[in-house]
Protein backbone atom coordinates (compact mmCIF):
# COMPACT_ATOMS: atom_id res chain seq x y z
CA UNK A 1 0.00 0.00 0.00
CA UNK A 2 1.25 3.46 -0.90
CA UNK A 3 1.55 5.68 2.15
CA UNK A 4 -0.31 8.92 1.44
CA UNK A 5 -2.61 11.42 3.12
CA UNK A 6 -5.60 9.75 1.42
CA UNK A 7 -4.70 6.28 2.68
CA UNK A 8 -4.04 7.77 6.12
CA UNK A 9 -7.54 9.28 6.17
CA UNK A 10 -9.07 6.04 4.85
CA UNK A 11 -7.32 4.00 7.55
CA UNK A 12 -8.26 6.55 10.22
CA UNK A 13 -11.90 6.13 9.22
CA UNK A 14 -11.49 2.38 9.96
CA UNK A 15 -9.80 3.09 13.31
CA UNK A 16 -6.39 2.04 11.87
CA UNK A 17 -7.39 -1.62 11.99
CA UNK A 18 -6.62 -2.47 8.36
CA UNK A 19 -3.03 -1.31 7.81
CA UNK A 20 -1.20 -4.11 5.97
CA UNK A 21 2.09 -5.48 7.33
CA UNK A 22 5.02 -3.39 6.12
CA UNK A 23 6.98 -6.51 5.17
CA UNK A 24 6.50 -10.28 5.25
CA UNK A 25 8.34 -12.72 7.53
CA UNK A 26 8.97 -15.54 5.06
CA UNK A 27 10.75 -18.83 5.65
CA UNK A 28 14.05 -19.08 3.78
CA UNK A 29 13.90 -20.60 0.29
CA UNK A 30 16.48 -23.31 -0.52
CA UNK A 31 18.37 -21.06 -2.94
CA UNK A 32 18.81 -17.38 -3.87
CA UNK A 33 20.79 -15.44 -6.46
CA UNK A 34 22.18 -13.17 -3.75
CA UNK A 35 22.26 -13.46 0.03
CA UNK A 36 22.98 -10.38 2.10
CA UNK A 37 24.26 -11.13 5.60
CA UNK A 38 23.15 -8.41 8.00
CA UNK A 39 19.72 -6.78 8.23
CA UNK A 40 20.86 -3.38 9.36
CA UNK A 41 20.43 -0.23 7.32
CA UNK A 42 23.39 -1.04 5.05
CA UNK A 43 22.22 -4.59 4.28
CA UNK A 44 18.62 -3.53 3.62
CA UNK A 45 19.78 -0.64 1.44
CA UNK A 46 21.99 -3.06 -0.50
CA UNK A 47 19.00 -5.33 -1.12
CA UNK A 48 16.82 -2.41 -2.21
CA UNK A 49 19.39 -1.05 -4.68
CA UNK A 50 20.07 -4.58 -6.03
CA UNK A 51 16.40 -4.68 -7.00
CA UNK A 52 15.94 -1.05 -8.03
CA UNK A 53 19.20 -0.35 -9.89
CA UNK A 54 20.17 -3.83 -11.09
CA UNK A 55 16.90 -5.77 -11.39
CA UNK A 56 18.07 -8.54 -9.05
CA UNK A 57 15.13 -9.56 -6.85
CA UNK A 58 15.82 -13.20 -5.96
CA UNK A 59 17.55 -11.96 -2.83
CA UNK A 60 17.46 -12.77 0.89
CA UNK A 61 18.59 -10.55 3.73
CA UNK A 62 19.61 -12.65 6.76
CA UNK A 63 19.51 -10.97 10.16
CA UNK A 64 20.52 -12.75 13.38
CA UNK A 65 18.35 -10.51 15.58
CA UNK A 66 15.75 -7.99 14.47
CA UNK A 67 15.89 -5.34 11.73
CA UNK A 68 17.99 -2.36 12.67
CA UNK A 69 18.63 -3.76 16.16
CA UNK A 70 22.37 -3.29 15.90
CA UNK A 71 24.21 -0.09 15.12
CA UNK A 72 21.36 1.21 12.91
CA UNK A 73 19.31 1.75 16.07
CA UNK A 74 22.23 2.74 18.29
CA UNK A 75 23.84 5.71 16.56
CA UNK A 76 23.27 9.44 17.08
CA UNK A 77 21.53 9.82 13.66
CA UNK A 78 23.93 12.41 12.23
CA UNK A 79 24.21 12.69 8.43
CA UNK A 80 27.02 14.75 6.83
CA UNK A 81 29.57 14.56 4.02
CA UNK A 82 32.28 17.07 5.05
CA UNK A 83 35.22 14.74 4.53
CA UNK A 84 38.79 15.73 3.66
CA UNK A 85 39.85 13.05 1.19
CA UNK A 86 38.28 12.90 -2.28
CA UNK A 87 37.41 9.20 -1.95
CA UNK A 88 35.54 9.72 1.32
CA UNK A 89 33.94 13.01 0.26
CA UNK A 90 32.54 11.56 -2.97
CA UNK A 91 31.12 8.43 -1.32
CA UNK A 92 29.60 10.24 1.68
CA UNK A 93 28.19 13.00 -0.52
CA UNK A 94 26.54 10.39 -2.77
CA UNK A 95 24.96 9.13 0.44
CA UNK A 96 23.84 12.62 1.50
CA UNK A 97 22.34 13.21 -1.96
CA UNK A 98 20.39 9.95 -1.65
CA UNK A 99 19.24 11.02 1.83
CA UNK A 100 17.88 14.27 0.38
CA UNK A 101 15.35 12.39 -1.77
CA UNK A 102 15.02 9.26 0.33
CA UNK A 103 11.57 9.84 1.86
CA UNK A 104 10.05 10.26 -1.63
CA UNK A 105 12.09 7.41 -3.13
CA UNK A 106 11.05 4.97 -0.39
CA UNK A 107 7.54 6.39 0.14
CA UNK A 108 8.50 6.33 3.83
CA UNK A 109 9.20 9.34 5.99
CA UNK A 110 12.81 8.97 7.14
CA UNK A 111 12.55 12.44 8.73
CA UNK A 112 15.74 13.69 7.11
CA UNK A 113 16.28 17.17 8.50
CA UNK A 114 18.99 19.35 6.93
CA UNK A 115 19.45 21.33 10.12
CA UNK A 116 23.19 21.79 9.60
CA UNK A 117 26.20 20.32 11.37
CA UNK A 118 28.88 22.47 13.01
CA UNK A 119 32.31 21.07 13.83
CA UNK A 120 33.94 23.01 16.66
CA UNK A 121 37.61 24.01 16.85
CA UNK A 122 39.17 24.07 20.32
CA UNK A 123 42.79 24.88 19.47
CA UNK A 124 44.90 26.41 16.71
CA UNK A 125 45.43 23.07 15.05
CA UNK A 126 41.68 22.39 14.92
CA UNK A 127 41.15 25.78 13.25
CA UNK A 128 43.77 25.07 10.59
CA UNK A 129 42.47 21.55 10.03
CA UNK A 130 38.90 22.82 9.57
CA UNK A 131 40.09 25.51 7.14
CA UNK A 132 41.95 22.89 5.12
CA UNK A 133 38.99 20.52 5.19
CA UNK A 134 36.68 23.36 4.16
CA UNK A 135 38.81 24.13 1.11
CA UNK A 136 39.01 20.44 0.18
CA UNK A 137 35.23 20.04 0.52
CA UNK A 138 34.46 23.06 -1.64
CA UNK A 139 36.83 21.72 -4.34
CA UNK A 140 34.65 18.60 -4.31
CA UNK A 141 31.47 20.68 -4.57
CA UNK A 142 30.49 20.10 -0.94
CA UNK A 143 29.32 23.08 1.11
CA UNK A 144 31.45 23.68 4.21
CA UNK A 145 31.96 27.18 5.53
CA UNK A 146 34.01 28.53 8.42
CA UNK A 147 32.03 30.18 11.22
CA UNK A 148 33.24 32.39 14.08
CA UNK A 149 32.45 31.78 17.77
CA UNK A 150 29.94 34.66 17.63
CA UNK A 151 28.16 33.13 14.63
CA UNK A 152 28.05 29.76 16.42
CA UNK A 153 26.58 31.47 19.50
CA UNK A 154 23.86 33.02 17.34
CA UNK A 155 22.99 29.66 15.77
CA UNK A 156 23.21 27.73 19.05
CA UNK A 157 22.69 30.06 22.02
CA UNK A 158 23.20 27.30 24.60
CA UNK A 159 26.92 27.07 23.79
CA UNK A 160 29.50 28.58 26.13
CA UNK A 161 32.04 30.55 24.05
CA UNK A 162 33.93 31.95 27.04
CA UNK A 163 37.68 32.03 26.26
CA UNK A 164 38.50 30.89 29.79
CA UNK A 165 37.14 27.32 29.67
CA UNK A 166 39.51 24.36 29.36
CA UNK A 167 38.73 23.76 25.66
CA UNK A 168 37.44 27.13 24.43
CA UNK A 169 35.47 27.45 21.19
CA UNK A 170 37.86 29.23 18.83
CA UNK A 171 35.69 28.77 15.76
CA UNK A 172 34.09 26.09 13.69
CA UNK A 173 32.91 24.97 10.29
CA UNK A 174 29.36 24.33 9.21
CA UNK A 175 27.85 22.09 6.57
CA UNK A 176 24.33 23.44 6.11
CA UNK A 177 23.11 20.53 3.93
CA UNK A 178 24.00 18.10 6.72
CA UNK A 179 21.67 17.21 9.58
CA UNK A 180 20.06 14.10 10.89
CA UNK A 181 17.43 11.48 10.07
CA UNK A 182 15.29 9.00 11.98
CA UNK A 183 17.58 5.96 12.04
CA UNK A 184 14.93 3.27 12.55
CA UNK A 185 12.82 4.71 9.74
CA UNK A 186 15.76 4.35 7.34
CA UNK A 187 15.96 0.61 8.05
CA UNK A 188 12.18 0.16 7.97
CA UNK A 189 11.75 2.20 4.79
CA UNK A 190 14.38 0.15 2.95
CA UNK A 191 12.93 -3.09 4.32
CA UNK A 192 9.41 -2.24 3.17
CA UNK A 193 10.48 -1.32 -0.36
CA UNK A 194 12.84 -4.30 -0.69
CA UNK A 195 9.96 -6.54 0.40
CA UNK A 196 7.72 -4.98 -2.28
CA UNK A 197 10.29 -6.11 -4.86
CA UNK A 198 9.87 -9.68 -3.54
CA UNK A 199 13.08 -9.76 -1.51
CA UNK A 200 12.91 -12.09 1.50
CA UNK A 201 13.87 -10.46 4.81
CA UNK A 202 14.57 -13.24 7.28
CA UNK A 203 15.02 -12.28 10.92
CA UNK A 204 16.26 -14.47 13.79
CA UNK A 205 18.50 -16.23 11.28
CA UNK A 206 22.16 -16.21 12.28
CA UNK A 207 24.82 -17.20 9.77
CA UNK A 208 27.11 -19.83 11.27
CA UNK A 209 29.25 -20.72 8.27
CA UNK A 210 30.07 -19.80 4.67
CA UNK A 211 30.05 -22.70 2.18
CA UNK A 212 32.92 -22.51 -0.28
CA UNK A 213 33.79 -25.02 -3.02
CA UNK A 214 36.82 -24.62 -5.33
CA UNK A 215 37.35 -21.03 -4.18
CA UNK A 216 33.77 -20.10 -5.00
CA UNK A 217 30.97 -19.36 -2.57
CA UNK A 218 28.02 -21.78 -2.80
CA UNK A 219 25.84 -20.73 0.12
CA UNK A 220 25.66 -20.21 3.86
CA UNK A 221 24.93 -22.28 6.97
CA UNK A 222 22.44 -20.67 9.32
CA UNK A 223 20.52 -21.37 12.50
CA UNK A 224 17.54 -22.01 10.18
CA UNK A 225 19.38 -24.46 7.95
CA UNK A 226 21.62 -24.32 4.90
CA UNK A 227 20.75 -21.84 2.13
CA UNK A 228 22.37 -21.94 -1.30
CA UNK A 229 23.39 -18.76 -3.10
CA UNK A 230 25.33 -17.71 -6.20
CA UNK A 231 26.66 -14.62 -4.45
CA UNK A 232 26.95 -13.63 -0.80
CA UNK A 233 27.54 -10.12 0.52
CA UNK A 234 28.32 -9.47 4.18
CA UNK A 235 27.76 -6.12 5.85
CA UNK A 236 27.77 -6.84 9.55
CA UNK A 237 29.64 -3.94 11.24
CA UNK A 238 31.28 -5.14 14.48
CA UNK A 239 31.07 -8.80 13.46
CA UNK A 240 33.00 -8.35 10.19
CA UNK A 241 35.98 -10.30 11.57
CA UNK A 242 33.72 -13.16 12.68
CA UNK A 243 32.03 -13.52 9.27
CA UNK A 244 35.36 -12.88 7.51
CA UNK A 245 36.94 -15.74 9.44
CA UNK A 246 34.17 -18.08 8.25
CA UNK A 247 35.30 -17.33 4.69
CA UNK A 248 38.98 -17.63 5.62
CA UNK A 249 39.61 -13.89 5.40
CA UNK A 250 41.77 -11.78 7.71
CA UNK A 251 40.48 -8.21 7.88
CA UNK A 252 42.28 -5.07 9.10
CA UNK A 253 39.49 -4.19 11.53
CA UNK A 254 39.12 -4.25 15.30
CA UNK A 255 35.76 -4.24 17.10
CA UNK A 256 35.15 -1.62 19.77
CA UNK A 257 32.16 -0.41 21.76
CA UNK A 258 30.87 3.05 20.84
CA UNK A 259 28.52 4.63 23.35
CA UNK A 260 25.72 7.15 23.14
CA UNK A 261 23.09 8.45 25.53
CA UNK A 262 20.05 10.71 25.84
CA UNK A 263 18.93 13.15 28.51
CA UNK A 264 15.39 13.58 29.71
CA UNK A 265 13.29 15.51 27.16
CA UNK A 266 13.24 19.32 27.41
CA UNK A 267 11.75 22.16 25.35
CA UNK A 268 13.53 22.97 22.06
CA UNK A 269 16.94 24.51 22.76
CA UNK A 270 19.03 23.36 19.81
CA UNK A 271 18.06 23.19 16.13
CA UNK A 272 21.40 22.14 14.71
CA UNK A 273 24.04 19.47 15.35
CA UNK A 274 27.28 20.33 17.16
CA UNK A 275 30.34 18.11 17.06
CA UNK A 276 33.63 18.39 18.96
CA UNK A 277 36.08 15.76 17.81
CA UNK A 278 38.80 17.09 20.12
CA UNK A 279 36.82 16.41 23.30
CA UNK A 280 34.47 13.75 21.82
CA UNK A 281 31.23 15.59 22.51
CA UNK A 282 28.44 15.27 19.94
CA UNK A 283 25.06 16.85 20.63
CA UNK A 284 21.72 17.32 18.88
CA UNK A 285 18.12 17.45 20.04
CA UNK A 286 15.60 14.84 18.97
CA UNK A 287 12.03 15.70 17.99
CA UNK A 288 10.94 14.28 21.34
CA UNK A 289 13.15 16.85 23.07
CA UNK A 290 15.87 14.58 24.38
CA UNK A 291 19.43 15.79 23.92
CA UNK A 292 21.18 13.03 21.98
CA UNK A 293 24.81 12.71 23.03
CA UNK A 294 27.59 10.71 21.45
CA UNK A 295 30.94 9.72 22.95
CA UNK A 296 34.19 8.33 21.59
CA UNK A 297 35.01 4.63 21.37
CA UNK A 298 36.04 2.57 24.37
CA UNK A 299 39.78 1.88 24.27
CA UNK A 300 39.70 -1.92 24.11
CA UNK A 301 38.27 -4.63 21.85
CA UNK A 302 34.72 -5.66 22.65
CA UNK A 303 31.76 -7.55 21.23
CA UNK A 304 29.70 -6.82 24.34
CA UNK A 305 27.41 -3.99 23.06
CA UNK A 306 28.13 -1.98 26.20
CA UNK A 307 30.96 0.28 27.31
CA UNK A 308 32.70 1.63 30.37
CA UNK A 309 31.41 4.42 32.60
CA UNK A 310 34.75 6.29 32.28
CA UNK A 311 33.97 7.10 28.63
CA UNK A 312 30.57 8.51 29.59
CA UNK A 313 32.13 10.54 32.41
CA UNK A 314 34.76 11.95 30.05
CA UNK A 315 32.09 12.90 27.52
CA UNK A 316 29.90 14.56 30.15
CA UNK A 317 32.84 16.58 31.54
CA UNK A 318 33.26 18.25 28.16
CA UNK A 319 29.52 18.54 27.67
CA UNK A 320 28.71 20.47 30.85
CA UNK A 321 31.52 22.93 30.21
CA UNK A 322 30.49 23.59 26.61
CA UNK A 323 26.71 23.56 27.28
CA UNK A 324 26.20 24.61 30.93
CA UNK A 325 22.38 24.37 30.78
CA UNK A 326 22.60 20.57 30.68
CA UNK A 327 24.21 20.45 34.13
CA UNK A 328 21.06 19.51 36.02
CA UNK A 329 19.48 17.27 33.38
CA UNK A 330 19.25 13.57 34.05
CA UNK A 331 20.69 11.02 31.66
CA UNK A 332 17.80 8.74 30.74
CA UNK A 333 19.58 5.95 28.90
CA UNK A 334 23.07 4.99 27.79
CA UNK A 335 23.87 2.20 25.36
CA UNK A 336 26.66 0.85 23.19
CA UNK A 337 27.08 -0.59 19.72
CA UNK A 338 30.00 -2.57 18.32
CA UNK A 339 31.82 -0.78 15.51
CA UNK A 340 34.55 -2.14 13.21
CA UNK A 341 37.51 0.23 13.24
CA UNK A 342 40.01 0.30 10.35
CA UNK A 343 43.57 1.64 10.81
CA UNK A 344 42.76 4.46 8.33
CA UNK A 345 39.15 4.92 9.52
CA UNK A 346 37.98 4.37 5.93
CA UNK A 347 35.50 1.71 4.87
CA UNK A 348 36.11 -1.31 2.64
CA UNK A 349 33.51 -2.20 -0.03
CA UNK A 350 35.13 -4.98 -1.96
CA UNK A 351 35.36 -8.27 -3.75
CA UNK A 352 37.35 -10.88 -1.82
CA UNK A 353 39.70 -13.74 -2.76
CA UNK A 354 36.60 -16.00 -2.51
CA UNK A 355 34.74 -15.83 -5.82
CA UNK A 356 31.20 -14.52 -5.32
CA UNK A 357 31.80 -13.40 -1.73
CA UNK A 358 31.79 -9.67 -1.02
CA UNK A 359 32.59 -7.66 2.10
CA UNK A 360 31.41 -4.23 3.17
CA UNK A 361 33.03 -3.27 6.47
CA UNK A 362 35.21 -0.83 8.36
CA UNK A 363 32.61 1.93 8.71
CA UNK A 364 33.78 2.41 12.26
CA UNK A 365 32.07 5.26 14.06
CA UNK A 366 30.52 6.81 10.93
CA UNK A 367 28.27 4.19 9.40
CA UNK A 368 24.76 5.59 9.72
CA UNK A 369 25.29 8.63 7.49
CA UNK A 370 26.62 6.31 4.80
CA UNK A 371 23.66 3.92 4.79
CA UNK A 372 22.20 4.84 1.36
CA UNK A 373 25.58 5.36 -0.35
CA UNK A 374 27.06 2.19 1.13
CA UNK A 375 24.09 0.11 -0.03
CA UNK A 376 24.12 1.77 -3.44
CA UNK A 377 27.84 1.11 -4.02
CA UNK A 378 27.75 -2.40 -2.51
CA UNK A 379 24.78 -3.37 -4.70
CA UNK A 380 26.79 -2.24 -7.74
CA UNK A 381 29.85 -4.22 -6.58
CA UNK A 382 27.79 -7.40 -6.10
CA UNK A 383 25.69 -7.06 -9.27
CA UNK A 384 28.56 -6.11 -11.63
CA UNK A 385 31.20 -8.22 -9.87
CA UNK A 386 33.53 -5.23 -9.73
CA UNK A 387 33.85 -2.17 -7.50
CA UNK A 388 32.13 1.08 -8.48
CA UNK A 389 34.51 4.00 -8.83
CA UNK A 390 32.98 5.47 -5.67
CA UNK A 391 34.00 2.43 -3.55
CA UNK B 1 43.90 1.68 26.78
CA UNK B 2 44.64 -1.73 25.39
CA UNK B 3 45.71 -3.49 22.22
CA UNK B 4 46.84 -6.92 21.10
CA UNK B 5 49.86 -8.31 22.98
CA UNK B 6 52.68 -10.63 21.90
CA UNK B 7 53.34 -8.91 18.56
CA UNK B 8 56.86 -9.67 17.35
CA UNK B 9 58.47 -6.78 15.47
CA UNK B 10 60.03 -8.00 12.23
CA UNK B 11 63.49 -6.77 11.23
CA UNK B 12 62.74 -3.62 9.19
CA UNK B 13 65.82 -4.22 7.02
CA UNK B 14 64.74 -7.66 5.84
CA UNK B 15 60.94 -7.65 6.21
CA UNK B 16 58.93 -7.47 2.99
CA UNK B 17 56.34 -4.72 2.55
CA UNK B 18 53.63 -7.31 3.14
CA UNK B 19 55.22 -8.50 6.40
CA UNK B 20 55.70 -4.90 7.55
CA UNK B 21 52.10 -4.01 6.65
CA UNK B 22 50.83 -7.03 8.60
CA UNK B 23 52.94 -5.98 11.58
CA UNK B 24 51.61 -2.43 11.48
CA UNK B 25 47.95 -2.93 10.66
CA UNK B 26 46.69 -6.51 11.01
CA UNK B 27 45.38 -7.33 14.48
CA UNK B 28 43.54 -10.28 15.93
CA UNK B 29 39.92 -9.42 16.64
CA UNK B 30 38.55 -12.51 18.38
CA UNK B 31 35.02 -12.85 19.71
CA UNK B 32 36.23 -14.67 22.79
CA UNK B 33 39.52 -14.73 24.69
CA UNK B 34 41.91 -11.93 23.73
CA UNK B 35 45.48 -11.39 24.98
CA UNK B 36 46.15 -7.69 25.39
CA UNK B 37 48.74 -5.21 26.53
CA UNK B 38 47.20 -2.65 28.87
CA UNK B 39 48.37 0.69 30.24
CA UNK B 40 46.83 1.77 33.55
CA UNK B 41 46.56 5.43 32.52
CA UNK B 42 44.35 6.65 35.39
CA UNK B 43 46.16 4.77 38.16
CA UNK B 44 49.62 3.33 38.71
CA UNK B 45 50.70 3.97 35.08
CA UNK B 46 51.96 0.41 34.84
CA UNK B 47 52.12 -1.63 31.61
CA UNK B 48 50.84 -5.19 31.94
CA UNK B 49 49.25 -8.06 29.99
CA UNK B 50 45.70 -9.28 30.39
CA UNK B 51 43.75 -12.24 29.04
CA UNK B 52 40.17 -11.09 28.70
CA UNK B 53 36.92 -12.30 27.16
CA UNK B 54 35.67 -9.76 24.59
CA UNK B 55 31.96 -10.55 25.06
CA UNK B 56 31.65 -10.95 28.84
CA UNK B 57 34.66 -8.65 29.55
CA UNK B 58 35.71 -11.24 32.17
CA UNK B 59 39.38 -10.95 33.16
CA UNK B 60 40.95 -14.39 32.97
CA UNK B 61 44.62 -13.71 33.73
CA UNK B 62 47.02 -10.86 34.49
CA UNK B 63 50.72 -11.31 33.77
CA UNK B 64 53.91 -9.38 33.08
CA UNK B 65 54.75 -7.99 29.66
CA UNK B 66 57.79 -10.26 29.27
CA UNK B 67 55.91 -13.44 30.17
CA UNK B 68 54.40 -15.83 27.58
CA UNK B 69 50.64 -16.09 27.21
CA UNK B 70 49.18 -18.44 29.83
CA UNK B 71 47.26 -21.56 28.88
CA UNK B 72 43.61 -21.10 29.75
CA UNK B 73 40.68 -23.49 29.97
CA UNK B 74 38.48 -23.11 26.93
CA UNK B 75 40.85 -21.12 24.79
CA UNK B 76 44.34 -19.82 24.34
CA UNK B 77 46.00 -17.16 22.24
CA UNK B 78 45.18 -18.69 18.89
CA UNK B 79 42.10 -17.00 17.47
Amino acid sequence: MKYSIFNLLRQARDYHKNWPQAWRSPDPKPEYDVIIIGGGGHGLATAYYLAKEHGITNVAVLEKGWLGGGNTGRNTTIVRSNYLWDQSANLYDKSLQLFEGLSQDLNYNVMFSARGVINLAHNEHDLKELARRGHACRLNGIDYELVSPQQIKEIAPIINISPSIRYPVLGGAMQRRAGNARHDAVAWGYARRADEYGIDIIQNCEVTGIDIADGKVTGVQTTRGAIKAKKVGAVVAGHASVIGQMAGLKLPVESHALQAMVTEPIKPVLDTVLMSNTVHVYISQSDKGELVLGAGIDGYNSYGQRGGIDVIEHQLEGLVELYPIVKRLRIMRTWGGIVDICPDASPIISKTPVDGFFMNCGWGTGGFKATPGSGWAFAHTIAQDRPHKLN
Amino acid sequence: MAAQAHIARPDPHTASDKEWGEYLFMRKNPKGVHFERWFHANGCRKWFHMARHTVSHEILAIYGITEPAPKLDGGEGTS
